[in-house]
């Protein structure tokens, strides 16, 4: 069974309730089980003035004895620690519980966090003029939803300017995703600047003033972050340096969230640009992600406060060869099992250049992968739920209700696939994995 | 970077996932047989024995003529040299008897610590000249696996960067040789639990030498799905005054193992390091208890965890032998059931397993 509170798995519910009483005093609830690891176990904080320095990572498990005498607590040193506490356990239990309800059973993400230049190509498309006042009701269309979503939406990615728009009503847009217990997250990134000595490569700018910058998010509303990395396959790319680099900023960029109780999604994007194939993809978003999680280590990131937006491995665009949904999922979850330490919280992936079912069936896929799966694996999509709610609208207000009923049903797809219960109408029949061994 | 030029065939991936895979089959763990000649010169010392190779070949002859139902609990045997080439009493030799047995056979190949200059006593580990060589013949001579160990220490200057790096790469270089001559690597970074340092110091190192460990070996293009791990499990250094729960050491070490040891690693075998043979199978059984979701197998590869009483009871003696291997045959079935989490212990140990086997800086 998998405790749904918890969201421990145990065999049956006596073994979990075993092991619970087993490691906890009995006045725990779950939530606070379900972080144990680092987190100091039932209590708030010690009182001021006793022991609060140095308690970090992992401490002893309370006893009774110690919440009738805090000043047990005290005596627990730590002064042959090198490390330098990062996070207290509050904060750690504060970020892990938060990246569990972004990706809690059958949610993912809204990505709908589009650049004020992104949003001109996706409006050019409709015809619409790129306008603020646009760019606010388009959003509404998304945010107008019904309660159809809140079970399929844990976490919406705002760009800067939509967190301070209102509705029609004047309702405050960060109001209405909290009010339906959707997470409001942020993009924090300033886009890709040239790294100059490498064939076309990029890294990341944004972190000046960003721990400033993330302070004021957390006021306003935000408890979740994201940062997006390009790499690119080409014959010489991507480069040593362009990997370190990213992965460095990447690493940088959750360490100053985590300061500020915000949960960093870390999205080390691979294009698809390209006619390498799946195997090719496979061995690039291995030495990626493992480039990622050292670089999470160097900076003493709490990975369990953490999220993933990786590409799925898939072959390039202009690739001759096709492969079936089972041979990008076995390649996707085959690359993860060999990079991301199972602590991670979740793993939202990101749609890239797929269309909406193409998005869905791989998701669907990827959940049904026969190969053990230690972490939740959801979606963060922003063209794979809003095409066909943008082509809907077209600008035209009468369209409004038919182009957020398109958006729902996407969510609705979504929340299948990331559960692994997607059966299309397409290819219900067989499902063949293959060798893993092959990857 | 450039396409990526296969290390391995799809059918060279697949013959080493399933040897990882039998070895650390539910409930079973390894024998680590593969003390050197020094090594074993200290425990027969300890048993008024002498140390010469009859010695040593009847000792390891009693343990490895255990009655079959060893073979439930113990997947593979670690060899020393010398013991690959001696024979049992009845004229076969040793790999062939354990083979017999439904147990895979492994070689240490690693050729000892040197020391790292600059550094406050850190060492690295050497082996690595002609070891594909060697690795071709063990592999003929019916070895499936091999083990190679770093040490690393703790102390206020240490683990250094150097020592991290430096081990992590050797320990890369020797898994991608062996892989390339159909053995499964063992990768055992052994942080020595000698010092003062608490449960926190100790999981804070060992997430810093894993995740050193796991890029290096990213970066040398290493299959993990063909590979264990052995780690020291995390644990207060020896002079702690604090004491800590096995609930407590189970959790660090779960906690620092999911931070840094990837889903695709099969198994996770344990070094018992000083700790007594009660102690080590009782820390194992709490690990697999820890409500945390583990993804590799946890089990034990001991040594002397699962010697000691043997030894104690052989004493030199023919006439022990039976009693020897009730011994052993017993802390085997209470470490396989310990790697399933459902050891009971009964609270009579009795005084040889719960001895602490520690000796200051443990070196093989």
């Amino acid at each position: 069974m998998k405790c749904e509170k918890c969201c421990i798995r145990q065999k049956t519910e006596e073994l979990h309730n075993k092991k619970k009483s087993l490691y906890l005093n009995r006045t725990m609830n779950h939530q606070v089980f379900s972080n144990i690891c680092g987190a100091k176990v039932g209590a708030e904080a010690p009182p001021r003035g006793v022991g609060l320095r140095g308690v970090t990572h992992f401490s002893r498990i309370q006893t009774r004895a110690d919440r009738e005498d805090p000043s047990r607590l005290f005596g627990q040193s730590v002064r042959m620690t090198h490390q330098f506490p990062t996070l207290s356990e509050a904060q750690k239990r504060e970020l892990h519980e938060t990246a569990l309800r972004i990706v809690s059973p059958g949610k993912g993400i809204l990505a709908a966090d589009e650049s004020v230049g992104s949003m001109a190509k996706r409006l050019a498309q409709v015809g619409v003029e790129n306008t603020e006042e646009n760019r606010r009701q388009y959003r509404q269309i998304l945010f107008s939803a019904d309660d159809r979503i809140n079970s399929c939406i844990g976490g919406v990615i705002f760009f800067h300017e939509t967190l301070y728009q209102h509705s029609d009503n004047g309702v405050p847009f960060v109001k209405m995703i909290r009010d339906r217990g959707i997470l409001v997250g942020v993009k924090v990134d300033k886009g890709v600047v040239p790294l100059a000595g490498t064939c076309g490569e990029t890294t990341t700018q944004g972190l000046d003033g960003l721990s400033e910058r993330c302070a004021q998010y957390k006021k306003d509303g935000a408890v979740f972050a994201k940062w997006r990395c390009v790499l690119k396959i080409s014959d010489a790319n991507p480069s040593k340096l362009a990997i370190t680099e990213n992965a460095n900023v990447l690493a940088r960029y959750s360490s100053i969230c985590q300061q500020h109780g915000i949960v960093p999604v870390i999205e080390p994007e691979i294009l698809p640009d390209g006619d390498h194939d799946l195997k090719r993809c496979q061995y690039i978003t291995e030495k990626v992600l493992a480039a990622v999680y050292k670089a999470m280590s160097d900076h003493h990131v709490y990975l369990e406060g953490t999220l993933l937006k990786p590409n799925m491995v898939t072959p390039g665009h202009s690739c001759s060869t096709k492969y079936s949904p089972e041979e990008v999922a076995m390649a996707t979850v085959t690359a993860l099992r060999r990079t991301v330490p199972p602590a991670v919280t979740g793993v939202a992936f990101l749609s890239g250049g797929q269309s909406e079912e193409e998005a869905s069936v791989h998701l669907n896929a990827i959940n049904n992968c026969p190969l053990a799966k230690p972490w939740i694996l959801t979606f963060s999509f922003g063209r794979a739920l809003q095409a066909s709610a943008l082509r809907a609208w077209r600008g035209h207000k009468e369209n409004e209700k038919a182009a957020t009923e398109q958006f729902i049903k996407r969510a609705e797809v979504n929340s299948l696939a990331c559960q692994g219960k997607y059966d299309n109408h397409g290819d219900v029949g067989q499902r063949i994995y293959g060798s893993c061994h092959a990857y | 970077m450039t396409h990526q030029f296969p290390s391995l065939s799809p059918e060279q991936k697949k013959e080493l996932s399933d040897i990882a895979q039998r070895i650390v089959a539910p409930g079973k763990g390894i024998l680590a047989a593969d003390e050197s000649t020094g090594t074993m010169g200290k425990r027969l010392q300890k048993i008024n024995v002498e140390n010469n190779e009859e010695n040593r070949r009847c000792f390891r002859d009693i343990l490895f003529s255990t009655d079959s139902s060893i073979s439930n609990c113990v997947g593979g045997v670690i060899f020393f040299h010398e013991t690959l080439y001696q024979k049992s009493d009845s004229g076969k030799l040793f790999p062939q008897v354990i083979k017999d047995k439904g147990i895979v056979v492994g070689i240490k190949v690693d050729k000892g610590t040197a020391g790292l200059n600059g550094t406050d006593g850190e060492t690295t580990t050497q082996g690595l000249d002609g070891l594909s060589e060697r690795c071709a013949q063990y592999k003929k001579d019916g070895c499936d696996f091999a083990k190679w160990r770093c040490v690393l220490k703790i102390s206020d200057g240490c683990p250094s960067a150097l020592a991290i790096a430096e081990n992590a790469n050797v320990l890369a270089r020797y898994a991608s040789i062996c892989q390339q001559n159909g053995l499964v690597p063992i990768v055992e970074p052994e942080i020595l639990p000698d010092g003062d340092h608490d449960l926190q110091r100790c999981q804070y190192v060992t997430e810093k030498v894993l995740a050193a460990v796991y890029k290096a070996l990213s970066d040398h293009h290493v299959y993990l799905e063909g590979t264990l791990l052995k780690p020291n499990m995390v644990t207060a250094g020896h002079s702690c005054t604090k004491k800590f729960t096995p609930q407590e050491v189970g959790m660090a070490t779960v906690t620092a193992l999911r931070r840094t040891v990837p889903a695709s690693v099969p198994g996770i075998c344990f070094l018992s390091g000083g700790q007594s043979e009660e102690e080590a199978s009782v820390n194992l059984n709490a690990i697999n208890q820890v409500p945390l979701h583990r993804p590799w197998k946890l089990t034990f590869s001991y040594g002397r965890a699962l010697q000691a009483s043997a030894l104690a009871a052989w004493q030199g003696k023919a006439a022990n032998k039976k009693a020897t291997q009730d011994v052993f045959l017993n802390r085997a079935k209470i470490n396989g059931l310990a790697a399933k989490g459902e050891y009971k212990p009964t609270g009579s140990a009795d005084q040889a397993s719960m001895q602490s086997l520690y000796t200051a800086s443990y070196v093989y």
